[in-house]
């Protein structure tokens, strides 16, 4: 699976991550992905990075919480405190796994017709996912 | 023979006029002819006599033999007759010959290097020449004439002596030579020129100007042949044609032609190579004798910088000539990076994958513009763009979108570009000499309008007019056609074949569109096969030239599984997208262009410069001031003037002589008024002692051409003996008009001693006597 994963990558494909918060999952997740790249290091994106900009300029990005937001009132899930963006390069600097820890833009998108939860975030995850899907048909 | 017969020398009846020498007049002879044959008609067949035997000629004769015999008899006499009659009007002939002692005769001997072969029963050609010379011609020659002696090679020299020949010359220019010998005619009583050589003229033949010169004069060319014919054992590289020009690591094909005598059926390794460096080996059969093969060679052009590039044949068991077995030639890898504009409608599959592919290319600067949106665009500039560059969208000022050498339309309907950017593009190719790739997709081709949009003219397909979308999201194989198995753009394999059955094996289209039956002058080089559409074929690739540019459709927007379905190692979907752009940019010119008709010289110290010049927006410019800065070998420098050629507007020739072999360099600079027009380099390089390797055989084709066409003959060195008699018969130099007889002639004598032996032979047959 790993190797199918990396050969994926490797010929073209794009990755996004999403809706894993804290240490304990994000090494869950290191784990696996060490098996897919060994030799990669998973870095933090610049806010200068294309992907950030290729249709919004995104440079102001907050954490969007899940659902769960919306009974417990926290912006964060286990001790995934702060919004981490990361991703994984290729040989030619281009993103192609993009990493969104310790925020939900899954939910974002899936409750954003729910009046309950906030414009705000469900704009941004809207606003993300456009960006990371025209960065994929971009580079 | 002939001449016991007829009396005199061939050349007498092939130059002289036939003329009646009697004064009286051919309506006499006419009549004499007719009542000649009335009369023996009335003899032979005249009424009321009876059938007796034992009767004498004209007693009835005819009543007795009946028939055709009758008929033969009369013929036999009436032929008597007319010829006695025709021998009473006095025949002649009238004949131009050479006033003894004062005309020149020139001997022209073959003093170059192909000479000095030895396939003259053991001795060389120069000795086989000097020996028919020596033994008898030059004596008999100056018995009647004035001779001078002449050597020939890359010019024409007078000697004094026949030793002077050594057959070291490094060329043979008979044209040329002979042109030399026609001067001298205008000052010279020159009554006929004897040239011995072996044919193996390496300028390219002799022009018609030469001969109509020749002709002009009258002065016979007559032609002794040495060497042979055809040689036993040898394979001989002819020709090599490469690209003047390439980009670095291209790939280039050699063309190497060839041909052999004596190995027919052999196997034999083709080779190129830079100095030491074997770029490239191809193993190749042997087509029958004599037969001209043409066989091409791939190989990298490797970084920039001028490749001195040499295909060879390595010698084969009992090769005569081993000289031949190589060419060499000149490749200039210029160190340029052509910008290629990619205009895309929508994102799509098709643009990331074609940016990936060509993205490690670093000799293609590939510059992007995406709709993302309706009325938002995004830029992927190259590091050679200005960052201002099309913050406005799609270039609309000539400038702007002259700048770079190539452009690629995506899914873009043709609506979306105005009018006048329309005629922009038509410019781009026609005027700039830029390419135009057009890809499939739903906003493409047919289904973009372009059928009825102002770059129809360009594409190389008639698009079909259709209700239906011409783009099917369906899967389809792709197949090469027959010129895409010989194209250097679908060149994924080095081997045809196995290319061929690469491109079936290649992962099948996402999609594919119909472009239409292509246009004259286009080609296919790649079909769709829909799979479960019965084998049909549908143009995928077409290429065309247009104007000074080309253009390319490239029918799909689903090649892009060719990278996704096959490991990350496969280079196919990359290879064929970098050599189609290379293709699509690779010839777009500069707006000062330099050009050698041949960057590779041999034996020759004559070179034509040639120079384009365009001004801002690629219009000829006819009032520039163009110069060449060569630069040669032991730091020879010069600058030459170039001039406007009269019927190419915008082109500037220069003629120069090279003064010795080496490489050189040319800057061709180009200004107007104070504007700085451009400037480009060529280089070409002269190589001596090389011409004379090649086309060793004996080109008698060539110098019985020569003959006939100025009134000579060509003679085989036994029959050498001959030509002293036949030279006299000119119309150059000094010349008398005598008339020779021809009543007393041989075979008179034998036609009548035939005619009546005929007719007595046959009557004795018949009993008739």
């Amino acid at each position: 699976m790993a190797d199918q994963l990396r050969q994926f990558l490797l010929r073209g494909g794009f990755l996004m991550v999403d809706d894993f918060h804290g240490t304990l999952e994000w090494n869950v997740f290191l784990r696996s992905m060490n098996k897919v790249f060994p030799d990669r290091k998973i870095v933090d994106l610049d806010n200068k990075d294309p992907i950030f900009h290729v249709v919004y300029d995104l440079d102001d990005r907050v954490q969007v919480p899940g659902w769960q937001w919306s009974i417990s009132g926290k912006t964060y899930e286990y001790d995934g405190f702060d919004p981490k963006w990361r991703g994984i390069y290729d040989d030619q600097g281009r993103v192609m796994v993009a990493i969104c820890h310790n925020m939900d833009l899954g939910d974002a998108w899936e409750w954003s017709d729910d009046p309950r939860y906030p414009e705000k975030w469900a704009g941004l995850a809207y606003r993300i996912a456009v960006n990371y899907v025209m960065y994929d048909l971009t580079h | 023979m002939f001449e016991f017969l007829f009396k005199y020398p061939a050349a007498v009846f092939s130059k002289g006029t036939f003329v009646l020498l009697s004064g009286w007049p051919m309506w006499v002879l006419g009549a004499g002819l007719l009542a000649a044959a009335a009369g023996l008609a009335w003899l032979i067949w005249r009424p009321g006599e009876a059938r007796t035997p034992g009767a004498g000629p004209g007693d009835g004769m005819g009543r007795r033999m009946g028939g055709w015999r009758a008929a033969f008899v009369w013929l036999m006499q009436t032929a008597m007759a007319a010829l006695l009659l025709f021998l009473l009007w006095h025949p002649a002939l009238s004949v131009a010959t050479l006033k003894p002692q004062q005309n020149i005769v020139a001997v022209v001997v073959d003093d170059s290097g192909s000479m000095a072969l030895t396939d003259e029963n053991g001795s060389s050609r120069k000795d086989a020449a000097l020996h028919v010379l020596n033994s008898s011609l030059v004596k008999e020659l100056q018995g009647k004439f004035q001779v001078r002696l002449y050597r020939m090679s890359d010019h024409l020299e007078r000697i004094e002596k026949l030793e002077q020949v050594t057959a070291q010359g490094s060329a043979t220019h008979i044209g040329e030579s002979l042109k030399q010998v026609v001067e001298d005619a205008n000052s010279l009583p020159i009554g006929a020129v004897v040239l011995l050589s072996d044919g193996a003229d390496n300028s390219g033949g002799i022009d018609l100007d030469t001969i109509a010169d020749i002709r002009r004069q009258r002065i016979p060319v007559h032609t002794i042949g040495f060497g042979k014919e055809k040689m036993a054992h040898d394979v001989e590289i002819t020709d090599v044609e490469v690209p003047p020009r390439a980009l670095p690591e291209s790939r280039l094909a050699a063309m190497v032609h060839l041909h052999q005598r004596g190995y027919a059926g052999q196997k034999v390794k083709i080779n190129v190579k830079e100095g030491n460096k074997i770029l490239s080996s191809q193993e190749v059969t042997l087509k029958p004798d004599g037969v001209e093969q043409v066989e091409q060679v791939l190989f990298s052009a490797g970084p920039a910088g001028v490749k001195t590039i040499q295909a060879y044949i390595d010698p084969l068991p009992n090769e005569e000539n081993l000289r031949n077995n190589s060419v060499t030639q000149l490749v200039s890898v210029d160190d340029r990076k052509p910008r290629i504009l990619y205009f895309e409608g929508e994102p799509r599959w098709e643009f990331k994958f074609l940016k990936r592919a060509v993205e490690d290319d670093k000799t293609i600067r590939l510059t992007t513009d995406l709709r993302t949106t309706p009325d938002k665009l995004y830029r992927q500039l190259s590091d050679q763009d200005a960052n201002t560059a099309l913050v406005d969208g799609f270039p609309t000022k000539v400038q702007e979108l002259f700048d770079y050498d190539a452009l690629i339309l995506g899914s873009v309907d043709q609506a979306y570009l105005k009018p006048e950017q329309q005629q922009l593009i038509h410019e781009f190719v026609d005027r700039r000499g830029g390419g135009l790739l057009l890809l499939g997709g739903r906003d493409s081709l047919a289904d973009g309008g372009y059928s009825k949009s102002g770059l129809n003219d360009l594409l190389p397909t008639t698009l079909p007019e259709v209700k239906s979308k011409t783009y099917v999201i369906d899967a389809a194989d792709v197949e090469l056609t027959a010129a895409g198995r010989e194209s250097l753009i679908t060149r994924i394999e080095e081997n045809p074949d196995k290319n061929v059955e690469r491109w079936k094996k290649l992962p099948y289209l996402m999609n594919f569109q119909d472009p239409g039956p292509p246009k004259a002058g286009a080609t296919v080089l790649a079909v769709s096969i829909p799979k479960g559409g019965g084998g049909r074929k549908v143009n995928l690739l077409i290429t065309q030239p247009y104007g000074r540019g080309r253009t390319a459709i490239f029918a799909t927007a689903g090649s892009w599984r060719w990278q996704m379905l096959q490991p990350v190692a496969d280079m196919s979907h990359e290879i064929f997208y970098r050599q189609l752009l290379r293709w699509l940019v690779s010839d777009t010119p500069k707006r000062v262009t330099g050009s050698t008709p041949h960057p590779m010289i041999s034996d020759d110290s004559h070179v034509k410069l040639r120079a384009e010049v365009r001004d801002s927006t690629y219009l000829p410019s006819g009032e520039a001031t163009v110069e060449a800065h060569i630069l040669g070998p032991d730091g020879i420098t010069e600058t030459v003037d170039m001039r406007p050629e009269p019927l190419e507007q915008g082109v500037y020739v220069a003629d120069w002589t090279t003064p010795k072999a080496g490489a050189y360099t040319v800057e061709i600079s180009a200004k107007h008024g104070k504007d700085d027009l451009g400037a480009d380099t060529l280089t070409f390089r002269r190589e001596d002692g090389i011409a004379e390797n090649f086309h060793t055989e004996q080109n008698r084709d060539l110098l019985e051409k020569l003959s006939s066409e100025t009134g000579g003959r060509y003679y085989r060195p036994d029959e050498a003996g001959k030509l002293s008699k036949d030279i006299s018969y000119s119309e150059a130099g000094i010349t008398v008009r005598e008339t020779r007889d021809l009543w007393d002639m041989p075979v008179i004598f034998l036609l009548i001693v035939a005619l009546r032996a005929a007719e007595w032979t046959a009557r004795r047959k018949w009993g008739v006597i």
